[in-house]
């Protein structure tokens, strides 16, 4: 990656930083690279689509339920960012063709189903490691699985009111979030992670 | 200025790895290998 290696010799130049300073700055520019391009990548495929709103919604929820459940993730850079952006693209393209034909009481009814489904997922195998950073300290795995509960509580208060009237969010928007929750409650599942596209 | 600048890059950098460390994954895409110095 050449932006990386002229980054980091600059700064490395300019302010004579350890090596293990170094790392952290390398990894931390990885981290805000692979995000910029993952999610530049759904915005241009979802523009060319014209779901970008959906689209946007169920990756923002994902990754939201992502940052305290983890889930599982391709074996390169390349692959996850090209597995996030068509998945994400089907989430908003699904949701709208389909959202105009579902009525209140089936998209309640889906997001009671989805809601307890990734409850029981998040109760069982949040949070759920790669390779790359695994989490073995018992208190962090207990912190973490908490969190992704009281979030996934939190979702579901929101809809609770959105269903109810006194938020004003519209149906496209809960079908390409509770979307985006199921897919990212499936990421966990251990099957997942022996699916052939993220090997 | 220009130190002042890679400071600030720099300071931003190290607080999106720590906040990663801290978090089970990133928010979306490649979840790149933690460094060894931020495992212990």
């Amino acid at each position: 990656m050449g932006i990386e290696k002229k980054l980091i010799s600059i700064l490395q130049k300019e302010l004579d930083l350890s090596k293990d300073k170094l790392e952290v700055i390398t990894f931390g520019y990885r981290l805000f690279a692979y995000s910029v391009i993952g999610y530049m990548l759904i915005v241009v495929l979802s523009l060319a689509l014209e779901t970008l709103k959906p689209t946007l919604t169920a990756a923002l929820t994902a990754s939201g339920f992502r940052v305290f459940s983890g889930g599982v993730h391709a074996s390169s850079q390349k692959k996850c960012v090209i597995i996030g952006a068509i998945i994400f693209n089907l989430l908003g393209l699904i949701t709208t063709v389909f959202s105009g034909y579902i009525s209140w009481v089936l998209l309640k009814w889906i997001a009671i189903i989805v809601f307890l489904i990734t409850l029981t997922t998040f109760i069982l195998y949040a949070p759920a490691d790669t390779p790359g950073k695994p989490i073995t300290a018992k208190v962090k795995v207990n912190k973490l699985k908490k969190l992704s509960i009281g979030l996934l509580i939190t979702w579901s208060i929101l809809i609770y009111f959105a269903f109810k009237g006194a938020i004003n969010i519209d149906a496209q928007y809960i079908l390409a979030s509770t979307l985006g929750l199921a897919w990212q409650g499936v990421s966990l599942w251990p099957i997942t992670y022996k699916w052939i596209i993220f090997k | 200025m220009k130190r002042k600048l890679m400071g600030l890059i720099v300071t931003l950098l190290s607080f999106l790895a720590l906040a990663n460390v801290a978090s089970a994954s990133t928010v979306l895409s490649y979840q790149p290998e933690v460094p060894e110095s931020l495992r212990k």
